[in-house]
């Protein structure tokens, strides 16, 4: 049976979470986190307590990804399977892991040191494969790291943060919240006139990146590194140093840019420090040996807005990443931040707030591109005592990670975009209720957002009469996922934030009439709100001027995949696919040659190179079989194979339907039925009409947009890329050569220089060969799990 | 539903109708006699909508979609709806296919594809499962008796129904409103001689035998569940239909007091 039941620290937990039901998840995470399981005990009495059927709690408790019912080991390996780490390989270092611990994905270790858990994206592609180990990042993981990994983690010892210590961190310091209160525009300005004098633009200042794909490549021990360098003060000068939100250019994290030069340093390790602060702080010049070097001329580049990467962006919604500090609503002011708010308080009514979101033709960056300023609209003339205005920061597409950077690098744009929302929507109407929604999977995101919360709500922006506005008041609460891709739905979001298992309900009655608690509500994705503060403060017009007919200003993807520069890009709507790979993603990966670009995520679809010029636009990209999404755009070279794509797709959705209807549930298993017959090698002729017939059916007949979505990427690429399907069914090969049952490894004598790496590393002891001479694979004993082709540096080895 | 008042004008398979603002299409379907086909749709529950084989076609000026008749409000004028139109057919042939791959080892369900015409399907079937998954069970225990003794579990194709740990619990009354729903007769119940069994959720539950005759009617937890929520007396309650009757007849005809007193039901 159990182990018992800790009542007293239960109870603690229930009043931090103000004995919400609405905040189950949160608490339930708590328990988790504790136990490294949800013990039957507990839940009983949090059901109890919460008076919430204990039904209802199991069915919580079974729904969401983030919970198990049997206890995990002492160290957590969570292999992430997004998109981008699949095209790279996930599945062996997966596969590898699970040989080591003799486990499978799910399962405990019989002496509960090691669990190994799956997770749809961690978003943090541009290091993919990617691992954590009790929290900590490991990237660009290949099969032979994974001894050390398991090495290290039991090194470790239990050093897990518990997620009661990483909130306390958040608490903004008490003194100088008393300290400052902006009573009305008048004290904002003032103030932020006072930051501005305290701020020398000449005094130079170190930018380290703070977002998760730097801190994950080691930012933090370059950070130690300045600091202590700067400490002992031998320059003589005086150095700011700031971790800033993420820049975007992962790939070459860690990232470090000087001012007052603007030199983009890549790569960064702690003992290169000591050459930056004296070639670059003190001297004014660049370390060669560590800027961006272009890879076909050769020729550095110094100057950050010179780096092809950035150059070819419009970055508005990101600009201010790489010049603030996420946790100090002091440097957002001093760059202009709650400006925007100040104006829309007092200088417009909320029905002139709406019509100027509306005439900016802002559409919802979420993935339906709805008109933003209609959706508002709509929710202020429903009917009902309050209305909810929620941030859905539920990131859920694996190979996507734009609302995770935003959130980590400049969290109160997006509260700002929400407080001049709810005055909008609300204002004079009814009351308002702020939400957000995060992935649990984010946990700087959600740190930074609290922080953010707590620090706008000490200053007053938060709270009763905001910036002196009679009679407006509104506040925010956060909640978090349990890890349900479903819940980036808006109903299923919805019903989650009420505590309940994320499960979509017909919308024939919408959300902004009837939503969260039945009352109006509003929802929109984290970077819809942070376009917010922009149109507000300059204007719809200049926001309207940038981008296409239909789909205006700006929009972020991450550019993941099989291309030389991956990371996040923000570019102005209108610009064709093939400018975003090729000029600022710098083309393909070692010099192999494009095959796809997925964009939309896992309801997008696969794009052939004849549409590469198609331009960045809602309408265009959704006419292409493909969409907008939430802006993930995962580029595909020769070695991937489509119809694995596909499936692999699939095999996401199946995971993540919430099984509520008939053709969600049973179409995506019945598809992936025929899609495994097809990658054995037993596919027929006629399976390609009835995929196309069950793709249909499941687009048509679906409750929500997951599965009304589910087929696209079957379909597109049954659309464009049907030889490949048909090779796999006529020829019985996979022409990527992915495929294992249509494979076979071989080694080329003429290539293999007889260097023995490939033989100990063979999980199967199916490799002979001496010293110096060509090497062979015993095709009896080979599992065809392509460590020997990862590893072998003279490609000796061949996958025919 | 709601019926606001509002009258709204459609068409239905080509067929004129006006109703009241809120309506489903199923209900105005079903006043022109057009029938369209259900399974997890119970009139006493509200729609649920997870089935999907009561799609239709919704046409409204240019837009054209395809929508669930048990749960879509008519609240629009000039809707132009056909239950059988050749996409709305071809998809819910599918539909069928899936539900029949599903529980073809359930006659029910396989009685129910054939008489929409699916007799057979290619798709992988699935051996011994009879649930369809169609919720009634769980909703009339959660909203029309109150108890929510039974839930779901887990999600996707994983989803099934199930008890709070897969253990007995003593919410479920054996009151059997789940059995009577049940389109596939996938809920069996019996009562022994001393206790009501009902084998899905784990449950044995003592029956209530008449304090006069000593039949068995219903179950002690039911008895207890009444009690707890309606001011009915005592008495009344542990006498079956038949000794109520008699007890009341006995008390009219001045032989005993009857049995329920004043009976507030």
């Amino acid at each position: 049976m159990d182990i018992g039941v800790d009542q007293e620290w239960l109870d603690s937990i229930l009043d931090h979470f103000g004995r919400d039901p609405g905040q189950v998840i949160a608490i339930l995470h708590r328990v988790q986190d504790r136990h490294r399981y949800l013990p039957e005990g507990d839940l009983r009495y949090l059901a109890d307590r919460l008076s919430i059927p204990d039904s209802q709690l199991f069915h919580i408790s079974t729904f969401y990804g983030a919970f198990s019912l049997k206890p995990k080991g002492e160290h957590v390996c969570s292999v992430c399977m997004g998109t981008a780490c699949h095209v790279r390989g996930a599945h062996r270092v997966l596969e590898e892991l699970e040989r080591k611990l003799e486990i499978k994905a799910g399962e405990t270790t019989s002496d509960g040191e090691f669990s190994i858990d799956t997770v749809n994206c961690l978003g943090a592609c541009a290091l993919g494969p990617l691992v954590t180990v009790d929290g900590e990042y490991y990237g660009n993981m290949t099969t032979s790291k994974v001894a050390r990994l398991l090495k290290r983690a039991k090194g470790n010892g239990k050093g897990r943060l518990r997620l009661e210590d990483q909130e306390d961190e958040t608490r903004p310091s008490a003194d100088r919240a008393e300290k400052v209160h902006l009573a009305n525009p008048t004290a904002l300005s003032e103030y932020r006139a006072l930051l501005q004098a305290g701020y020398d633009p000449q005094q130079p200042l170190i930018a380290i990146c703070g977002g998760t794909g730097c801190l994950a490549l080691g930012a933090s021990s370059v950070r130690q590194a300045f600091d202590e360098a700067t400490s002992k003060n031998e320059l003589g000068i005086d150095v700011r140093m700031k971790f800033t939100g993420c820049h975007g250019f992962c790939e070459r994290g860690p990232l470090v840019v000087t001012h007052p030069q603007e030199n983009l340093y890549v790569g960064v390790k702690p003992q290169d420090v000591a050459e930056i602060l004296q070639t670059t702080v003190q001297q004014g010049s660049p370390v060669e040996r560590l800027v961006y070097h272009d890879p076909g001329t050769g020729e550095g580049i110094p100057q950050e807005t010179e780096v092809p990467f950035y150059k070819h962006q419009e970055r508005l919604v990101f600009g201010m990443n790489g010049l603030i500090d996420p946790t100090s609503i002091d440097d957002y002011i001093r760059i202009g931040g709650y400006s925007a708010l100040a104006r829309a308080l007092h200088e417009m009514t909320p029905e002139q707030v709406i019509a100027e979101v509306t005439e900016s033709g802002l559409r919802g960056r979420g993935g339906g591109g709805f008109s933003a300023g209609f959706k508002w609209e709509t929710c202020r003339n429903a009917h009902g005592p309050i209305r909810y205005v929620i941030v859905n920061a539920d990131e859920g597409d694996p190979g996507a990670y734009m609302d995770r950077s935003l959130l980590e690098g400049n969290p109160h744009s997006v509260l700002e975009g929400l407080i001049i929302g709810a005055y909008a929507i609300a204002f004079g109407v009814s009351k308002a209720q702020g939400y957000i929604y995060v992935r649990h999977e984010y946990p700087l995101a959600v740190k930074y957002f609290i922080r953010a919360v707590e620090e706008a709500r000490a200053y007053g922006l938060l709270g009763q009469n905001i910036l002196g506005k009679e009679g407006f008041h509104f506040d925010v609460r956060i909640s978090q996922g349990g890890g349900a891709f479903v819940c980036g739905e808006s109903s299923a979001l919805m019903a989650s934030l009420e505590g309940k298992p994320g499960e979509p309900k017909a919308k024939y009655v919408h959300t902004v009439h009837k939503g969260l608690y039945d009352q109006p509500s509003n929802l929109n994705n984290v970077e819809t709100w942070a376009n917010v503060p922009l149109i507000v403060g300059r204007g719809a017009d200049w926001y309207g001027g940038m981008g296409t007919e239909k789909s205006k200003g700006t929009k972020v993807f991450s550019l993941v995949g099989k291309v030389n520069h991956t990371g996040l890009v923000e570019v102005p709507m209108g610009i064709s696919l093939r400018e975003i790979i090729f000029r600022i993603g710098g083309g393909i990966r070692d010099g192999r040659q494009f095959k796809a670009v997925q964009t939309g995520g896992p309801s997008g679809g696969c794009l052939p190179e004849s549409h590469l010029d198609l331009p960045v636009d809602f309408d265009e990209l959704t006419k292409a079989g493909s969409m907008m999404g939430s802006g993930g755009m995962i580029v595909m070279d020769q070695d991937t194979c489509m119809v694995d794509v596909a499936r692999y797709f699939l095999r996401f959705l199946e995971g993540e339907s919430c099984g509520k209807c008939i053709p969600c549930r049973e179409g995506i298993q019945q598809i992936l039925h025929i899609l495994d017959r097809i990658c054995e090698g037993n596919g027929e002729d006629s399976d390609l009409e009835r995929l196309v017939a069950l793709g249909n059916a499941v687009q048509n007949t679906s409750l929500c947009a997951l599965g009304g979505s589910a087929a696209n990427p079957l379909l597109t690429t049954l659309e464009y890329f049907e030889d490949e399907y048909l090779a796999h069914i006529r020829d019985g090969t996979c022409p990527a050569g992915v495929c294992r049952d249509l494979i076979e490894f071989t080694i080329i004598e003429e290539k293999c220089t007889g260097c023995l790496a490939c033989i100990k590393p063979c999980p199967q002891d199916g490799i002979a060969g001496e010293l110096k001479k060509p090497h062979f694979i015993d095709r009896e004993k080979c599992i065809k799990c392509g460590i020997c082709y990862e590893i072998c540096k003279f490609d000796a080895v061949a996958r025919v | 539903m709601e019926h606001h008042g509002t009258v709204h004008q459609v068409t239905i398979d080509g067929r004129p109708i006006s109703v009241e603002d809120g309506t489903t299409i199923l209900e105005a379907a079903a006043r022109l006699g057009i029938e369209v086909p259900t399974l997890c749709h119970h009139p006493a529950l509200e729609p649920y909508g997870v089935c999907r084989v009561c799609i239709v076609e919704l046409r409204k000026g240019k837009r054209v979609k395809t929508v669930t008749a048990c749960n879509y409000p008519i609240q629009d004028d000039e809707l132009v709806i056909y239950t059988k139109s050749e996409n709305i057919v071809r998809d819910r042939r599918t539909v069928l296919e899936l539900l029949l791959a599903r529980c073809y080892s359930s006659p029910v369900v396989r009685e129910f594809c054939a008489k929409h015409g699916v007799f057979d399907t290619d798709l992988v079937k699935t051996e011994g499962e009879l649930c369809t998954l169609c919720g009634r069970c769980v909703n009339v225990c959660r909203d029309l008796i109150g108890q929510a003794a039974i839930g779901f579990e887990s999600r996707g194709s994983h989803r099934s129904t199930a008890v709070p740990f897969g253990k007995p619990t003593d919410r479920c009354i054996g009151c059997g409103a789940c059995v009577h729903v049940c389109p596939t007769d996938c809920i069996k119940m019996e009562d022994l001689p001393q206790d009501r069994v009902v084998d899905r959720w784990m449950t044995t539950a003592p029956i209530l035998k008449c304090r006069r005759c000593g039949k068995g009617f219903g179950t002690v937890r039911e008895l207890e569940l009444l009690r707890s929520r309606n001011p009915v007396v005592k008495r009344y309650l542990e006498e079956c239909p038949e000794c109520r009757e008699r007890g009341l007849g006995e008390s009219l005809a001045g032989k005993a007091p009857a049995s329920g007193g004043s009976v507030a039901v």
